[in-house]
């Protein structure tokens, strides 16, 4: 049923040469579902393999492990694979896949075979979203920090100040420990609960503003690959 | 070349600006109670394997004393960790609505994302699931 709506489609979009851009189009994107598979097994089998004379030597040598036993670099080389595949999975999911399942309705693994392809055929605009988020990030982050840290000592000042006070009565009057040690735990909840929420409305700005041009970006991208007619969505 | 990277960053902004400002303190906290949800509360199913006849500490005893509690806090954290992944994952679609609708809304958009939710959580889970066991190996 897809191929056949495929084949209308580029019908449609190509009537030049319908036959040999159909063709061509069906070929590109079997070759592009093959790839994507090929390379999860690819990856998927470096991993075995970088892994297996490591994890076979502290198996054998469990009850006399040294560092000799293990390659140091082989093993660094390895971590740092695994970490570059749970950021690139990451950035997949959570950076392009969604934005792509709410713009265009479909699930998620559909979603997902569609954003690489996507993303693989426009990779310069993907390297600069990329890198223009890493960079808004940073600076963002850093800002939101400064802003936490601020509050932070706004919050230990009125601390400090509301224990002055309350140390000040107790020694001056005649009032009681114990009620004032309930006002004090009351105050610090307070103050913590403040601190808490004043963290997360000083991230609210970052999370639309990252939520808005990642939404658009996605858009921008299914339009412009709409535009240039290259495959349906 | 145009690139649609750059461009989108002032009217992104703008966006933000519109939504945000005038500063309206029920639109902040609902914003801030769904990034509660959207970040942070990210689970790893990362259950490392260890031989407990090698052990220093007598973990078979451990074990063997309090098998039933263990089993219980595991089944609890597990169970705890796959409800905040899927929350994660269903009220990523609720905040995008609620800043595509400028309407934000904690669970006003819950139901109409459950289905997508559900759909990117089983993905992150086997994701991670994979991404587990290629440590583990």
């Amino acid at each position: 049923m897809n191929l056949f709506r495929e084949i209308c489609y580029y019908s449609r979009t190509h009537k030049s040469s319908i036959v040999k851009n159909t063709l061509f189009l069906i070929v590109l994107r079997n070759a592009l579902i093959s790839d994507i598979l090929m390379r999860s097994a690819i990856i998927f089998l470096i991993s075995i393999a970088l892994f297996y004379s490591s994890v076979k030597a502290f198996i054998i040598n469990f009850d006399n492990l040294s560092l000799d036993l293990f390659n140091i670099p082989y093993i660094i080389l390895s971590v740092v694979f695994i970490v570059m595949l749970t950021i690139i999975t990451r950035i997949i999911l959570w950076t392009f896949t969604i934005y792509y399942m709410y713009a265009a309705h479909k699930t998620a693994w559909e979603s997902v075979q569609k954003v690489i392809s996507l993303c693989l055929r426009q990779w310069k605009e993907t390297i600069i979203f990329l890198l223009i988020n890493l960079g808004l990030g940073i600076a963002i982050g850093i800002a939101t920090a400064l802003a936490v840290i601020v509050l932070l000592l706004a919050l230990v000042l009125a601390g400090a100040i509301l224990f002055g006070i309350g140390f000040l009565i107790y020694k001056l009057s005649a009032v009681l420990f114990i009620p004032l040690m309930i006002i004090g735990i009351i105050l610090l909840v307070i103050l913590i609960a403040a601190l808490i929420i004043g963290s997360l409305m000083i991230s609210v700005p970052a999370t639309t503003f990252f939520g808005y041009y990642q939404m658009d970006f996605m858009k921008s991208l299914i339009k412009k690959q709409v535009k240039t007619g290259s495959k349906p969505l | 070349m145009e690139l649609l990277a750059g461009k989108l960053v002032a009217p992104s902004i703008e966006k933000a600006k519109s939504l945000l400002w005038p500063f309206q303190l029920v639109t902040w906290l609902k914003l801030a109670m769904l990034s509660i949800f959207m970040g942070g509360m990210s689970f790893n199913t990362n259950f490392r394997s260890f031989n407990p006849q090698n052990s220093p500490i007598n973990v078979a005893d451990i074990i063997a004393n309090y098998w039933g509690l263990i089993i219980a806090m595991i089944i609890i954290i597990a169970l705890w960790g796959i409800l905040f992944s899927f929350l994660r994952a269903v009220f990523q679609f609720c905040f995008l609505d609620s800043i595509a609708a400028k309407n934000v809304q904690i669970l006003g958009y819950f139901k109409k994302n459950i289905k997508k939710g559900t759909s990117l959580f089983l993905l992150d889970f086997i994701a991670n699931m994979i991404i587990a066991n290629l440590i583990d190996l």
